[in-house]
């Protein structure tokens, strides 16, 4: 009856951001949209591919050696090799003959039980923190049978839910999930469909359609903003984005929480051999980011800023 | 005032000018060794041929007293120095001649295994020294413990001990008598301090216990001894007068070095400008001039007094200078809360006071023969506190005083002492935070976390101690636990289990040594399982199991004879001391099954997870075969890249994986019942088993070959109690947590879990509350020690190579902080290699 792949490529345990209390966050493999500031870029093709980790790598060339499809170079360098993309069937032979393990593929097919059986091992934490288990990506609704059986069978157990989503889906998709999810992380990169477009690959209006969803059911809405320089941390949309708060949490208490730009991601990029284009951005300064809380708190809005 | 006000303690956190001054002085100073001890000790030594050892012992430790130069330092309040040194390592010789004409030899005091600086020692001092141990060394007598132990073993059973195979380890474990340390050399001949600390005697004063003793002389007087049946059971009564009049002899030096203060600080005073200081001056003479003589009268006079009787125990050993400081809130707290109740002390100078007396503390330096270095890091002296914990009503006993000492050690940041934290169910989890702030802002693993119900239950299930008394348990030493009624002296016994593992893996023969210690029991190249190679290795262990028993049972009858005669001792022991006319190491205690033996293991996680790397590799995968590993494991991985690779990468424990951790437990449930199969051999009660966790893991490491978990020759084995395999646990805390709690903790005493967390993920209130959290769920689990390093690997490769910038850098290695640019390179690799849990 399900016809998604079934593609996860992390578990993540005592993860203390996402969500209330201690969780365990399972990373979907596969996401619609392309935002070039994107920590988690072997996130963004549901394909499992190959990673390279280039700092454990001795450069035997074994891996060059033995691939069938003869799409390893090496190369030296920092990089020290090159996989070309479009040749590798991801077969496995590197990573199994790697005796360093500096290859690996991300991307896994799963089980939900699984899943689940990994997700229930932190219960004690869970319990007494008020965590549960969180959904993340990419983006779960790429997959959306998958990530409902998983919600649901954790509720069913017991188990608080919450997913972090682009809320990008048709409604037919987010229906699926709606009624597992205790808490939304909701993303809110842009209200100007031409910024969000251009930097996301895909149009605005679904995601506030959903949006509008959530919050007519009974789950905990709470919206998120990646803070990027340039793209979306001008007066004008963080001023859009009050107002949309506003107007949210006439229906129901909702915060906002602030995440600034970082590059821990930027070594996962070489290791999937992408092109990562934000490399001259500078992350904002501290007195940068409560200027911008402070517009959402001088409006009565709960804000809350992560750390980076 | 029952109510604790946790922010107006917290906001105490800023260093005073005086703590900064006296911290930086301290910080800068050069340590030097000084040979005064060793010319007053030798010296007494030499008039008192032919008295009773006790005696012997107590006047030429009072003579070092006496004869200690004094120093107050300037901002000081709370006084008492070892020498007139800011950074004097008292010493003499005569527990380790040997050992220091090897340092005089090369010419210096350095610190050969960590690197650092060596300590300085005058001319005058290295000449003092020098004759010193000349006496000494012609005076080792015949190594009577190994004479027996040949007697009843033959002459192979020397080949276990510490400097050969290693298959025992620890203090009193040589072959060969020159490299003996810490007394073992000749306690016949001088006996030994080890007096324990015990605030009992601060709080009635020295002139009290001086009453009883003197009352007791005088009944001996007038009614006899009453040396009657069972006579061999008590002491004959020269034996006991000898005692008492040490008794004395100690008491009196102390309040004479106390007065000695006195006289001192009332001079200073006289010739002060300074106003103020020559208040405190002032205040610190009429200190010195009432305490340890008279009961405290209020919270300064406390301290002042623990100082002093900490010192004075510290001042009688030779090198090390290990003393505990026990429950300080709970003796302090009485003191605090009258003084604050009646307008006299605020909370804040409470704090200052406090950390004048860690100031202090911290002060003492040691200096360890050379034997001795690699098991610990130079300094260490784990003057442990312990604090908190339920009392007999199921009551949780924190106090302000706990949260004062917590405050205390996060502001002045020194490695020693370690908070112990007895956690429990009532505990305040406002307190756990508070707890958790001081430990992210100390950075060093301080405070420790520890399961009060089980440290309790442990006690209680002896079934003989009195309840109120099992509940009155602290820490003492490296990961030991003692109850207050009873001196704990076990401790140094372990058995290395992954030296064992490898005879098991070589048939009970040492590829080290060329030599078959231990029994057949089957080539590993013919094993068809897991289990078989488990069952060879239980074997090896029941073998060497019961060989340390009968050894500690010889060991221990000759302790008990002749060492161990601190007229101190008897002192910080005086209600069963004199009672029993016996120094409570020696009997004179109502408990003797509190000092019982302690078997200490290492290197569980070494071979679970090498049984695993054999189940996966060689059973389940059938990768390669059982003689292929041993191949590889005998050639130290070379030609082998690619099994040791695999081996590296097997299972392991630490990560809440089944297929490694259930061997784990296995392994460790098993390694428990064997050694717990005999009783202790000398009071037959069930004894007690600890995985010690100072840093002999490194010294474990040097006699061992390479092992199937990936380990390669000589490198260390993993740290103590039941961390992971450093570097292997990468699924986060709460995972390595899990897994730890799978093995029952109830047999062993100092099964440490160290865990690394990042400041990130705890630069929250939120994110605080979570820790808590953390830590309340081990507990709950049944987890037993818990401790928090909190750092950044930057920060630690950056001290690896800039050591000068980061001289306040603290870590957490095993049981006990040390200084990171003073651990040997090896452990701070192994340190910067640890896994930083930073999500």
């Amino acid at each position: 009856m399900m016809s998604d792949k079934n593609v996860i490529f992390d578990i993540q345990k005592f993860s203390m951001d996402d969500g209330p209390g201690i969780r365990t966050i399972v990373f979907l493999k596969g996401c619609p949209l392309k935002c070039p500031w994107c920590a988690n870029p072997e996130s963004q093709s549901i394909e499992p591919e190959i990673g390279h980790h280039y700092t454990l790598c001795q450069e035997c060339g074994k891996c060059a050696a033995l691939c069938p499809q003869h799409a390893i170079t090496m190369i030296g360098g920092d990089k020290k090799l090159h996989i070309d993309r479009d040749k590798c069937v991801v077969c496995g032979t590197c990573v199994k003959n790697c005796i360093y393990r500096a290859l690996s593929i991300y991307g896994r097919v799963e089980t939900v039980d699984n899943i689940y059986e990994e997700v229930n091992k932190d219960r004690d934490y869970y319990d007494v923190t008020g965590g549960g288990v969180t959904l993340s990506g990419g983006e779960l609704l790429a997959q959306p049978d998958f990530a409902a059986a998983i919600l649901t069978k954790c509720k069913d157990e017991g188990i608080n839910t919450c997913v972090e989503t682009t809320g990008y889906a048709t409604p037919e998709n987010f229906a699926k999930i709606l009624p597992y999810v205790d808490i939304f992380l909701y993303d809110m990169k842009s209200l100007d469909d031409a910024v969000h477009q251009k930097w996301t690959g895909v149009p605005l209006e679904p995601i506030l359609r959903n949006l509008d969803t959530a919050m007519a059911s009974p789950s905990e809405v709470v919206i998120r903003l990646p803070l990027i320089p340039g793209v979306n941390d001008y007066e004008e949309n963080l001023f859009a984005t009050r107002d949309k708060l506003l107007e949210l949490n006439k229906i129901k208490p909702v915060r906002i929480e602030i995440l600034p730009y970082h590059n821990y991601g930027e070594g996962k990029y070489v290791m999937t051999h992408r092109d990562y284009t934000l490399k001259d951005m500078k992350r904002h300064t501290p007195e940068q980011l409560a200027a911008v809380c402070k517009i959402f708190e001088d409006a009565g809005i709960e804000c809350v800023l992560h750390k980076s | 005032m029952s109510k604790i006000d946790y922010d107006r303690i917290w906001a105490c956190g800023e260093m005073s000018p005086r703590l900064q001054a006296l911290r930086d002085e301290w910080q800068d100073a050069d340590v030097y060794i000084c040979a005064d001890p060793e010319r007053s000790f030798t010296a007494s030594y030499k008039e008192t041929e032919g008295l009773p050892v006790s005696l012997r012992f107590g006047m030429a430790a009072a003579k070092i007293l006496d004869d200690t130069k004094l120093l107050i330092r300037d901002g000081e309040l709370i006084v008492g120095q070892m020498n007139d040194k800011v950074r004097g390592a008292d010493i003499f010789t005569a527990e380790c001649p040997q050992s220091v004409l090897n340092n005089i030899a090369r010419g210096s005091f350095d610190r050969k295994y960590s690197e650092t600086s060596a300590a300085l020692c005058t001319e005058e001092d290295m000449q003092a020294l020098k004759e010193g141990a000349e006496y000494w060394v012609k005076r080792v007598p015949v190594n009577k413990v190994n004479a027996a132990l040949v007697h009843e073993f033959g002459p192979d059973h020397l080949d276990l001990m510490q400097d050969r195979s290693m298959v025992f380890e620890g203090i009193p474990f040589r072959a060969d008598p020159e490299m003996s340390i810490w007394g073992r050399t000749c306690p016949e001949l001088i006996g030994r301090g080890r007096s324990s600390y015990r605030f009992e005697p601060c709080r009635v004063g020295l002139k009290k216990v001086t009453e009883l003793v003197q009352a007791e002389l005088e009944a001996m007087d007038t009614k006899g001894a009453g040396w009657m049946k069972p006579m061999y059971s008590r002491p004959t009564p020269w034996e006991k007068r000898a005692m008492l009049e040490g008794m004395l002899i100690a008491c009196d030096s102390v309040i004479n070095w106390a007065h000695r203060y006195a006289d001192l600080a009332e001079e200073m005073a006289k010739n002060e400008t300074r106003p103020e200081r020559k208040k405190e001056l002032e205040r610190i003479a009429s200190n010195c001039r009432w305490v340890p003589e008279n009961a405290p009268r209020d919270y300064w006079e406390a301290l002042q007094s623990i100082r002093f009787m900490h010192a004075a125990s510290q001042k009688e050993k030779t090198m090390r200078k290990e003393s505990a400081l026990n429950r300080m809130d709970q003796d302090l707290y009485p003191y605090y809360k009258a003084d604050v109740e009646a307008g006299k002390l605020t909370p804040e100078f409470a704090v200052e006071l406090f950390e004048c007396f860690l100031m202090k503390t911290r002060e003492v330096e040691a200096w360890d023969p050379e034997v001795a270095e690699m098991r610990h890091s130079q300094g260490t002296l784990l003057p442990d506190i312990t604090i908190c914990g339920k009392n007999e009503k199921g009551e949780d006993t924190t106090n302000e005083m706990s949260c004062i000492i917590l405050r205390a050690m996060a502001t002045m940041k020194f490695s020693e002492p370690t908070i112990y934290i007895r956690v429990n169910d009532k505990m305040d989890p406002e307190f756990l935070k508070f707890a958790v702030k001081a430990n992210m802002e100390h950075r060093g693993g301080c405070p420790a976390y520890l399961n009060d119900y089980l440290g309790t239950q442990k006690w209680l299930d002896y079934g003989t101690i009195p309840e109120a008394e099992c509940y009155n348990w602290q820490t003492s030493g490296c990961l030991g636990y003692h109850l207050n009624c009873g001196q704990h002296i076990g401790g140094f016994m372990h058995l290395n289990l992954p030296k064992i593992f490898e005879l098991a893996l070589h048939d009970g023969f040492d590829p080290r040594m060329q030599k078959q210690f231990g029994p057949h029991t089957g080539k590993f190249a013919d094993m068809k399982s897991e289990e078989e190679v488990e069952e060879a290795y239980y074997k090896q262990l029941d073998y060497f199991a019961d060989r340390i028993t009968k050894d500690f049972e010889i060991r221990h009858s000759l302790e008990i004879l002749n060492e161990l005669e601190s007229p101190l001792n008897c002192v910080f022991w005086y209600d069963t001391a004199i009672r029993f006319g016996m120094n409570p190491v020696r009997g004179g205690t109502d408990y003797p099954e509190t000092v019982t033996m302690w078997l200490g293991e290492r290197g569980t996680t070494d071979i679970a997870d090498s049984l695993t790397s054999i189940k996966k590799l060689c059973f389940d995968d059938k990768k390669y075969t059982p003689a292929q590993m041993l191949e590889a494991i005998d050639k130290n991985w070379e030609g082998y890249e690619e099994m040791h690779q695999d081996c590296l990468h097997a299972p392991k424990y630490g990560n809440d994986d089944a297929y490694a951790d259930d061997i784990f437990k296995r392994v460790a449930d098993n390694n428990a019942e064997i050694m717990l199969k005999r009783p202790d051999p000398i009071t037959g009660v069930k004894r007690v088993l600890f995985k010690g966790a100072a840093s002999a893991h490194l010294y474990f490491g040097t006699v061992l070959g390479a092992l199937p978990n990936g380990r390669v020759k000589n490198q260390p084995i993993n740290d103590g109690g039941v961390s992971a395999m450093a570097g292997y646990d990468t699924n986060g805390p709460t995972a390595l947590l899990n897994s730890a709690a799978k093995f029952n903790s109830y047999y062993y005493m100092g099964n440490v879990l160290n865990v690394k967390l990042s400041r990130e993920n705890m630069n929250t209130e939120d994110k605080l509350n979570k820790v808590v959290a953390l830590i309340q769920t081990y507990i709950k689990k049944g987890g037993f020690h818990l401790q928090i390093n909190i750092h950044d690997q930057e920060e630690l490769i950056d001290a690896r190579h800039n050591p000068e910038a980061h001289k306040d850098l603290l870590v957490r290695v095993g049981g006990y902080s040390a200084n990171f640019i003073d651990l040997p390179y090896t452990l701070q690799d192994e340190i910067i290699n640890r896994t930083n849990h930073n999500l």
